[in-house]
């Protein structure tokens, strides 16, 4: 045990700095993840790390990856960005899991056909889960996909999907069975968000520092050959993928960087009281718990192996961390922090997110009460 | 980065459970110290006083593996207390230390002292309470800060080992205990008050080994804190998950929220503790 980063880590991250120096915006780094999904500049810089072999130096080599045995250079990246705005956009999301799971579950063809673009930052991905009717409770979603010939036709619609506005392609789950029967009769889809009978809407929202969209599927036509893993068999697949996207987003380390800059500018105000200046370092110790918690997820879960429920409780961990940094924020904010695109206001607003992107913290402590303290399962 | 035990924190660990295993518990460091445990690591002492206090041992080992080789370069010997982090008051092994470092300025400095003339006081948080009074001059000294670190990372320590315990006894508890024709672990509302919990023991855990890894006086008040507010929070919610029999003495809960209630009033509650990572990172 042993919790240092190695010479050759800390030579990639410096390298990784100066490179996001060299080649982000001024003023980029106060900037929201996800503010951005798919702006010229962030399509721009995907391909620069791309080029460098920087999106997924995690996955096999055959398919555009690295080939990195060790989760540490991916870890290193996921957290320096994010902390920095997240200049990846939206396409953070298609190494830390999209990628992942047709690693996992995808065949020979379409490895070959889905995978370099994403390694190269050629492709903006979108997911298809929640559903007017069906939230955390996805297995009651309606959205049918049923068989044609070679294609599926797809009816349905899908809500808060953020990153669709111009993604190419919808990791989507639709109902391909019965819902009593194997895998709850649910399939995944990669659906061209270019098909006949796709269309995408904004759902105006409070959040202002992140679009979610309403998706309507209208007997739209996709092959079969989109159809990721079997039949009825999303779950399997699902699930790991769900594990790599709690994980995937370091927000306990930009919540630190908030933190620091929330607590620099009340010392520099003259309003930094000792109970404030306290609870700011309680919540400073709630982002480095969350960071050692993810770091021991990554490290179980390197080379797709399953890192198991500690995965859920450490993005319990990370929901925890986003507000206590928001409430010391709040708690040392002045009127002008009310301002739109504040550091605190932005804050707020991402950790509300946080309490329900990647399933909600009520999901995690239901994983973690049965997997991790082997509770009964709930009646 | 690595967060399996390597083969000489596995060994230590072994030892450890060895020492727990032999004999009566007023032997135990003795046994410990003569296993050569005194001697380890920050981070090796920080794993073995986390296994210590989850196993429920009431033990000096903590303040003799982390502090005292900050005054000494070889074992002194004897049972020490430390006193007056809070204030005067009584301390932890008071009444039984042979040595006491008193905080003076931005020193810490060690006596000698006769348990004989100590005294005990009436206290029930587990740790035998009480004063020990210095005498002649001191025998040793170190700063002040790097005193408190190791004292943070020993109370950060047991503080996980007794959350650890309480846990595992609240969630073998919700299994095994039916009500209204089912197991309380199977309402829902009491799973996410343990997996909440499950949250907070986690993150003090792995804070705590992490500070103790880099063994820097900022790391080690942010676990304090950290295990500390993990340690209110528990002792309410895992007496209140059981019921009236967590109280009772057979039970046995009260080891461990009495000792968490000791660690978390010690050196200050979290806020002391975070006030103080506070400072150090930003004043």
């Amino acid at each position: 045990m042993e919790f240092g980063w190695s010479a050759e880590e800390e030579a990639f991250r410096a390298e990784l700095l100066a490179f996001a120096d060299a080649n982000l915006p001024a003023g980029w780094t106060t900037r929201i993840p996800g503010e951005e999904p798919y702006s010229d500049f962030t399509v721009e810089f995907c391909r620069k790390l791309g080029a460098k072999g920087w999106l997924a130096p995690h996955w096999p080599e055959a398919y555009g990856g690295g080939g990195d045995v060790s989760p540490w250079r991916f870890t290193i990246l996921s957290e320096e960005l994010w902390a920095m705005g997240e200049p990846r956009g939206s396409q953070y999301m298609n190494t830390n899991w999209i990628g992942p799971a047709i690693i996992a579950a995808g065949t020979e063809d379409q490895k070959r056909r889905f995978l370099p673009p994403i390694a190269a930052g050629e492709a903006l991905w979108c997911q298809g889960f929640s559903e007017p009717g069906a939230g955390s409770d996805l297995g009651a979603m309606s959205t049918k996909a049923v068989r044609d010939g070679d294609d599926y036709v797809i009816t349905g619609e899908k809500v808060w999907t953020s990153y669709a506005g111009k993604a190419h392609h919808c990791f989507l789950l639709a109902r391909t069975g019965d819902p009593a029967g194997e895998g709850q009769g649910i399939s995944i889809f990669l659906v061209p968000m270019d098909a006949p009978g796709v269309s995408v809407a904004p759902i105006p929202s409070m959040l202002d520092i992140h679009v979610i969209h309403h998706l309507k599927f209208d007997a739209a036509r996709v092959s079969a050959a989109n159809r990721l893993g079997p039949e009825n068999g999303a779950w399997p697949i699902v699930r790991e993928a769900l594990v790599n996207e709690r994980v995937g987003a370091p927000r306990h380390i930009r919540a630190a960087r908030v933190l620091d800059q929330v607590v620099a500018a009340a010392k520099a105000a003259d309003r930094l009281e000792d109970r404030a200046l306290a609870a700011a370092g309680e919540a400073r110790a709630v982002c480095l718990a969350a960071r050692a918690l993810v770091h021991k997820v990554r490290q179980m879960g390197a080379g797709g192996r399953d890192p198991g429920a500690l995965a859920y409780l450490a993005r319990a961990a990370v929901v925890d961390a986003e507000r206590a940094v928001a409430d010391v924020a709040a708690d040392l904010a002045g009127p002008e922090d009310l301002t739109s695109g504040s550091v605190t206001d932005g804050e707020f607003r991402t950790a509300l997110i946080a309490g329900l992107g990647g399933g909600s913290y009520e999901t995690q402590l239901n994983l973690v009460a049965r997997l991790w303290l082997k509770l009964p399962k709930a009646a | 980065m690595d967060f399996e035990l390597d083969g000489a924190q596995a060994a230590v660990l072994a030892r450890v459970d060895a020492a727990l295993a032999q004999g009566p518990e007023d032997e135990l460091f003795e046994r410990l110290r003569s296993a050569g445990l005194a001697a380890l690591n920050p981070l090796a002492a920080t794993l073995a006083a986390e296994r210590l206090s989850r196993a429920g041992a009431v033990t000096p080992f903590a303040v003799h593996a982390l502090v005292l080789p900050l005054l000494f370069e070889t074992d002194p010997g004897g049972v020490a207390a430390i006193a007056g982090t809070r204030g005067e008051g009584p301390v932890a092994f008071g009444a039984q230390a042979n040595l006491l470092i008193r905080f003076e300025g931005d020193t810490a400095a060690a006596y000698r002292c006769d348990p004989a003339r100590g005294t005990a006081t009436q206290a029930n948080y587990i740790y035998p309470l009480g004063r020990a009074v210095p005498e002649g001059q001191a025998i040793g000294r170190a700063p002040a800060a790097a005193v408190r670190r190791r004292m943070r990372l020993a109370l950060a320590a047991e503080a996980v080992g007794a959350l650890d315990a309480a846990l595992a006894m609240t969630a073998s508890y919700l299994t095994g205990r039916e009500q209204f024709g089912r197991p309380l672990g199977a309402f829902q509302a009491l799973q996410h008050r343990a997996a909440e919990l499950a949250v907070r023991v986690e993150g003090a855990r792995w804070l705590t080994r992490t500070a103790a890894w880099s063994d820097q006086d900022e790391d080690a008040a942010l676990a304090a804190a950290h295990a500390t507010r993990a340690a209110r929070r528990m002792a309410w919610e895992a007496h209140q998950l059981h019921g009236a029999r967590g109280f009772t003495d057979a039970y046995g809960l009260g080891r461990h929220t009495l000792r968490l209630q000791y660690l978390s009033i010690a050196m200050g509650g979290p806020g002391a503790h975070g006030g103080d990572a506070g400072r150090a990172r930003w004043l």
